[in-house]
């Protein structure tokens, strides 16, 4: 072997290790990818982040139009965006038969119901009154004053409503749900997430059960541990019964009827309250959590698998909102939320 | 003398394996498994009085962002006092933080420190015997909380089993150097893998003593900061996991950070954390070995070896050691044994993030070209090999002697040059 040889080898050795370094080389000395990563987006936790974006967005918009844009206006925003404003046309979404789908930012001016069986493909902001017919298709939908969907309406993006939004049976609402007032949910309806001081589901309240009395007796093998006691094993509260402090359950954890836990409580086995029950703290469960008839629970519902909320049972209350969190959720008939609910894989309220 | 120094080397290449093993999973976890984020979602609550404590010692370039952030967080000001403690700083801190008291009355909280015992652990100590909220959060003065970052570190605590609760730190200055790039590859693989794959198998996710906190209850029941722990954070992740609660992290509450820009202080930063797992690993290995039975086995072997993290190095070391001299004896190592623990340690070395993991956190963070840098992680890798074992038998030397530790924070170096840190 020669001395060049020797050297070349050396070199396409040399280059073959320096190979992989190239990039990483050329990445430090002239960086494409060095900026921090985008932290805390600003719509964490505000369930009418899209809305209130939006609204902003319109009145921008808006006010760059000419001052002689008359009340009734078909035509386009200064972005370039088809736009109609609607304020003593109402006409104008009510297209033929031939025609039922808008393809413009809408604004209405003037309080309207409309007929049913449209598709609305941009945005929609009423800034009074809206009254939505059965069997439409809105991309977004924000409303200063009440709402109304009619029934099998279907929501691709996010609803927001400044006073009552009530949601008609067996609609679809996909992304966020939101109103200042209230959210009124019809039977059938599915949904990911909703934000409302008071959130109902269609149906009677039953009255409040009988405070419960009974003394409870710390089982054998629970241990203190800090503001909680530590249960190994299944538990179960007696009707009647009332539990002063926090619980972390191993097991299962059934609480009878009229049982109550003056505290939080987590379980890692499956939940089941039944009628009239009451937690006056937060609700975590890792596994399933069936809330029955009538039970109350103030704090948080934390629920990594399926939830359900039975017949006129209530979280957190008017002056004391709360979140429910869950993987699913089913919500019967005169349940009542204050606050939000997030049901990460898909939430229903009963058909029937 | 063959059999002497094969019997530790086998050792050692097992407990290698063990970890790699560990990293393994964790980062398919990530990748396929389950992601459990069960308390980033409340936005409603009626939210606890939380106090914030901020440790500051000579912050000037600092603080006054903090302070801003942390005013501009989305929590009811009635319920969430601010107390920064300035522990005997020498620049403007001071008056910064008064004028930030007088302009935010009973919002802003200054307690000036001027005696006592110096450091971070003992600031949080004598503090927090003052603190009456049920929660309380810790931040370094560096930090840059966002607007949501408050309740969502809060939530945790409406589970009554958790004792403390990590966000996400992602570094800000990483365009400075190479070492604050590689500073952010590591960051990203440790926390967007490894913590939030020990909170998905319910492991022990690590209090990181900044964007976190601990509830008061939880603080009190294990006998509050120890002033003398070298890393109150891991002391406390120990504590409170060896009491019997549970400590989570949110990879979805992130906050920004300074990084070091200078070898020297990550130096000085990595030897720090070091002699604090090492002092960890001595006061709660045991204890959280007889814990089996009443915490479940896969929290107990997760939080030895999280224990264990800052040994690997040395361990490391002294494995090529026993491989080279069975070599120049004449007993060279059999085949195959060798391989795994360059391989082994290729991939491996605790917290700082093995590199599958980082690859996989930048893409999970969507980052497209930073990922070429891993390369260069080698090099990061050797210094933190080499900090680690000397910080290890520097420790084990003035454990001996009876030396007493000394403090250092680390240097900021928004708004200027670095240069305020390496106190006594």
């Amino acid at each position: 072997m020669t001395v060049w040889t020797g050297l070349a080898f050396t070199a396409v050795t040399v280059g073959w290790w320096l190979l992989p370094l190239l990039p990483a080389i050329l990445e430090l000395l002239r960086p494409t990818d060095a900026a921090p990563l985008r932290v805390v987006p600003r719509d964490a936790g505000d369930v009418a982040f899209l809305a209130k974006g939006f609204r902003q967005y319109l009145d921008r918009q808006m006010n760059l139009l000419p001052a002689a844009t008359p009340a009734d206006f078909l035509g386009r925003l200064p972005d370039g965006t088809h736009f109609a404003r609607i304020k003593a046309g109402p006409e104008l979404l009510r297209p033929g038969d031939t025609s039922r789908v808008q393809d413009r930012v809408v604004r209405v001016d003037t309080p309207i119901a409309l007929g049913g069986d449209q598709t609305f493909l941009q945005e929609v902001h009423a800034t009074e009154d809206f009254v939505g017919g059965p069997n439409t298709v809105y991309r977004a939908l924000l409303g200063e004053r009440r709402v109304t969907l009619g029934d099998r309406s279907r929501v691709l993006r996010w609803v927001h409503a400044g006073g009552a939004l009530s949601i008609g049976a067996r609609s679809v609402l996909q992304g966020r749900v939101s109103s200042d007032h209230s959210v009124l949910v019809g039977r059938g309806v599915e949904f990911d997430r909703i934000g409302a001081p008071e959130i109902r589901t269609a149906g009677p309240t039953p009255p409040a059960g009988p405070a419960a009395t009974i003394a409870w007796q710390l089982p054998e093998g629970a241990r203190r541990i800090g503001d909680h006691h530590r249960i190994e094993g299944d538990l179960e509260i007696g009707p009647g019964v009332r539990v002063t402090g926090s619980l972390v359950i191993t097991g299962r954890l059934v609480m009878r009827p009229g049982a109550e836990i003056d505290g939080s409580v987590k379980a890692y086995g499956d939940v089941t309250l039944e009628r009239a029950a009451a937690i006056r703290g937060s609700l975590v469960g890792r596994a399933d959590l069936a809330i029955g008839p009538g039970v109350e629970v103030l704090g948080p519902v934390i629920g990594d698998g399926r939830v359900s909320l039975g017949d006129g049972s209530s979280v957190g209350r008017r002056d004391a909102q709360t979140t429910v969190v869950a993987g699913s959720l089913q919500l019967g008939v005169g349940v009542a939320v204050f606050g939000q609910i997030i049901a990460r894989e898909g939430g229903g309220t009963t058909a029937n | 003398m063959r059999t002497a120094l094969l019997i530790p080397l086998l050792v050692i290449v097992g407990i290698v394996a063990v970890y790699t093993i560990r990293h393994y999973l964790f980062t398919l976890n990530r990748l396929f498994g389950v992601q459990r984020q069960p308390y980033v979602d409340i936005g409603t609550a009626q939210w606890p009085a939380v106090t914030i404590l901020v440790p500051a010692h000579n912050e000037e370039q600092v603080i006054g962002g903090m302070l801003d952030g942390l005013l501009g967080a989305d929590y009811p000001a009635d319920r969430l006092v601010i107390v920064v403690i300035n522990d005997r700083s020498t620049d403007g801190t001071r008056t910064i933080l008064d004028d930030y008291a007088r302009r935010f009355p009973g919002r802003v909280k200054p307690r000036h420190r001027t005696g006592g015992r110096p450091g971070k652990a003992a600031a949080l100590a004598e503090v927090s015997a003052d603190v009456d909220t049920e929660v309380i959060l810790v931040f370094d003065a560096d930090y840059l909380p966002g607007a949501g970052l408050i309740k969502q570190l809060v939530a945790p605590f409406f589970d009554p089993e958790v004792g403390a609760a990590m966000g996400r730190v992602v570094p800000l200055n990483l365009n400075r150097t190479l070492l604050t790039r590689l500073l952010d590859l590591e960051r990203s693989g440790g926390y967007q893998v490894d913590q939030q794959a020990r909170m998905n198998l319910g492991l022990v996710p690590q209090y990181g003593g900044t964007v976190g906190g601990v509830r008061r209850s939880a603080l009190l029941a294990v006998g509050g900061w120890r002033e003398d722990a070298l890393a109150e954070d891991t002391d406390m992740t120990f504590r409170l996991i060896v009491a019997g609660w549970q400590v989570v992290y949110q990879n979805r509450s992130e906050c920004y950070e300074e990084v070091p820009e200078n070898w020297p202080a990550r130096i000085r930063q990595i030897k720090r954390w070091a002699r604090g797992h090492n002092q960890a690993f001595v006061a709660f290995g045991w204890p959280l070995l007889k814990s089996i039975g009443r915490l479940p086995a896969s929290v107990v072997v997760d939080g030895f070896l999280l224990l264990g993290v800052f040994a690997v190095g040395p361990l490391l070391l002294i494995g090529f050691a026993l491989a080279t001299a069975l070599y120049y004896v004449g007993f060279p190592v059999e085949y195959g044994i060798l391989p795994v623990l360059g391989v082994a340690t290729y991939s491996t070395l605790g917290n700082f993030a093995a590199f599958f993991e980082v690859a996989t956190a930048a893409r999970l963070d969507g980052s497209r070209n930073r990922i070429r840098l891993l390369p260069f992680l080698m090099f990061g890798f050797l210094v933190s090999l080499t900090s680690v074992s000397v910080a290890t038998v520097t420790q084990m030397v003035q454990a001996i002697r009876g030396d007493d530790h000394h403090w250092e924070k680390t240097e900021r170096y928004r708004n200027g040059d670095g240069g305020n840190g390496g106190v006594r």
